[in-house]
């Protein structure tokens, strides 16, 4: 029998049309509810084995993708697709089969262990709640695997969280989310907590682990040298939409969207002879309960026009991407 | 003369017989008008150090130095009430949390004047125009509604803007910056230091900037110190530091970095972690870690060297080409 499970030709692994999520908020007594655009329309596709970056700010509803990839919340309106196949439509079992295939990494590795909890059980959790069928020691055999794999000595199956560093917290995370041999992990900032030398241990497993099991990332960063070195494909976001996607070096060489632009330019590089210099970015993130008409990005960017307060820019394809702006063709 | 002189700053805490060393003899100085960038890893002991500037330690920490001078004066000689007339007027500092570093029960006004108040004096309308002026050269927009806001009702980038105020109230001479944009988004942290070194700038104040990122460091400071778990290990201009690091730890540092890998697979890493209050190896404390390291290091612990412009803690420091000097087997 067919599953949805099974790859089939021409097909991306995961497929997100015009996914949308709007929360409800109160705005105190005697006056309706605000609805907040966290996501607002963000279609991708993911391919086997493939990292798809999403960048944007805090509040551009990076992290709610994430959580509505993951099935931990579910889409106001769009459809998801695993496979080909529309995952809101999948039975319960299939569902639960879904999100086994669908695994996440935290920000913070300090706050998604938890610490009564040894290193053992919080890796066997998973596999007692998903393959029911394996005995006590196959699933011990299962999480020492596991831990040999992210580089963790099997002999820590009996520690506390507490007992390790950041980096090797994030490898429990990371050990976490493979344990049920997922297809696809969310990552949500794997690495912004863990300083620099961790921080390149860390992307390197991550790497690694990739070749290895050919596992697919959705990888949430708003660090833009770790994207660049680590995805194949980016999608910049501003405030819950598309701003830009491309491939990773054709968007870093040559950013089309004013908003990337500003992006690459804010931040800095150590190599003079790479710095972009330009004037920074006036004006802070609107806020998503009443955004701006039009161009969401038309108060901050410098190239706006009469056009881009009215209008909102669909995300269209140009030169090899897809870019949401008016005068894309004019500034590039 | 330099403006800040510090000689063998230690902070230990812990107990007397078997203290930990957060800072261990940290010796620099900061001139007038200078941009000090200092970078680590967590653990490095930079904040910590420029919390005992500030006299911020509490008991059971406990500070000693051999010299810690601020524009001539010893700062741990004088009496606490004089050096509260120096902190926080000539030398002011600004923390990582905006959100954090400001007090939720009241408005951005009251706050800022209360800064003014206990260093400058002067009628409540002189206070609030001061205030109000404030409020305007940190780029403040609307800042007459602002002065009764409180800080909830404000973003991230505008509370560090309003810190930066506070800071700034009574024309400081040393400002010192602790990781001022770590809690913000790149956009507005490429505002908030092309804010820090306009201000920065326009006094001639001096800078001390703390943070963990070194490519804005290197964008923002003259000169650059690295530090590692409490000690100083590398201290030179800007562009020499990230074009000949002399110490192998510089150079650990910068070739982890995903920019300066491009077209590798791979980055190059650093095995293991900054060792913590029980792991402290005797020698040389990178020698764990160390690529170079041998027996020497092991046992014994290196001083800090002028090499090649930089002042080095390594025995066998880095030549042009990347290579430790002086090493045998």
């Amino acid at each position: 029998m067919m599953s949805f499970l099974d790859s089939k030709p021409g097909v991306p692994l995961l497929e997100s049309d015009d996914l949308v999520r709007h929360y409800t908020v109160s705005r105190g007594l005697g006056r309706g509810d605000a609805v907040v655009k966290a996501l607002d329309g963000v279609s991708f596709t993911l391919e086997t084995a493939k990292t798809l970056a999403v960048v944007g700010e805090s509040g551009c509803g990076k992290s709610t993708l994430g959580r509505q990839l993951t099935l931990i919340e579910k889409p106001s309106a769009g459809a998801l697709k695993i496979n080909g196949a529309p995952v809101g439509k999948l039975s319960d079992a299939d569902a639960k089969l879904f999100r086994r295939t669908v695994q996440m990494i935290f920000q913070n590795p300090y706050g998604s262990l938890n610490p009564r909890k040894k290193v053992g059980q919080i890796l066997a959790e998973p596999v007692l709640l998903n393959m029911d069928h394996l005995g006590r020691k196959e699933r011990t055999e299962r999480v020492q695997e596991t831990m040999a794999k992210v580089g963790l000595r099997p002999e820590f199956i009996g520690r506390y969280p507490h007992m390790f560093s950041g980096g090797q917290r994030q490898r429990i995370a990371i050990a976490r989310a493979l344990i049920l041999e997922p297809k696809i992990i969310v990552a949500d900032e794997p690495v912004s907590a863990l300083d620099v030398s961790v921080q390149a241990q860390v992307l390197n497993l991550m790497m690694d682990l990739q070749d290895e099991m050919n596992v697919a990332y959705v990888f949430i960063s708003h660090d833009l040298s770790v994207v660049r070195h680590i995805a194949d494909d980016v999608m910049v976001m501003y405030l819950g939409r598309v701003a830009e996607k491309g491939p990773t070096e054709e968007l870093f060489k040559r950013p089309l969207h004013p908003y990337t632009r500003a992006l690459l330019a804010s931040a800095p590089r150590i190599d003079p002879a790479q710095r972009i210099k330009s004037e920074p970015l006036t004006g802070e993130l609107p806020s998503p309960i009443n955004p701006p008409s039009g161009c969401t990005f038309h108060k901050r960017c410098p190239f706006a026009t009469e056009q881009c307060a009215q209008i909102r820019p669909e995300l269209r394809p140009f030169d090899g991407r897809s870019v949401a702006c008016h005068r894309v063709e004019e500034i590039s | 003369m330099a403006l800040l002189e510090i000689q063998n700053l230690t902070v230990e805490f812990g107990s007397e017989d078997k203290p930990f060393r957060a800072v261990d003899t940290v010796s620099y100085h900061v001139d007038r008008g200078e941009v000090l960038g200092i970078v680590g890893e967590s653990g490095s002991g930079k904040s910590v150090s420029s919390l005992a500037i500030m006299g911020l330690i509490d008991y059971p920490g406990r500070v000693t130095a051999d010299r810690l001078s601020f524009d001539g004066q010893d700062l741990l000689k004088m009496s606490a009430r004089r050096r509260r007339q120096i902190t926080g007027k000539d030398i002011a500092m600004i923390f990582q949390d905006p959100m954090s570093s400001l007090n939720p029960c009241f408005t951005v006004e009251a706050q800022i004047m209360e800064a003014l108040k206990v260093h400058e004096g002067g009628s409540k309308r002189q206070l609030r125009d001061r205030t109000m002026e404030l409020l305007n050269q940190v780029g403040i927009p609307d800042a007459k509604s602002r002065m009764t806001a409180y800080p909830h009702q404000l973003s991230g980038g505008m509370s560090q803007r309003i810190v930066i105020a506070m800071a700034i109230a009574c024309n400081p001479r040393l400002l010192v910056a602790d990781e001022p944009t770590t809690a913000l988004d790149v956009t507005i942290q490429a505002q908030i230091i092309d804010l820090l070194l306009k201000l920065q700038e326009d006094s001639d104040m001096a800078l001390i900037l703390i943070t963990h990122d070194l490519a804005l460091v290197s964008e923002a400071a003259d000169r650059i110190q690295v530090m590692y778990a409490g000690q100083l290990f590398e201290s030179a201009p800007s562009e020499g530091l990230f074009d000949k690091p002399r110490h192998p730890y510089t150079q650990a540092l910068l070739e982890a970095l995903p920019e300066r890998s491009e077209g590798h697979h791979r980055l190059r890493t650093i095995p293991g972690v900054v060792p913590g209050q029980y792991d402290r190896p005797q020698g040389c404390l990178l020698a764990p870690r160390c690529r170079y390291a041998n027996d020497r290091c092991v046992s014994e612990q290196p001083a800090i060297t002028a090499f090649g412009g930089h002042d080095v803690r390594c025995f066998y420091p880095l030549d042009d080409q990347g290579q430790p000097t002086g090493r045998t087997a």
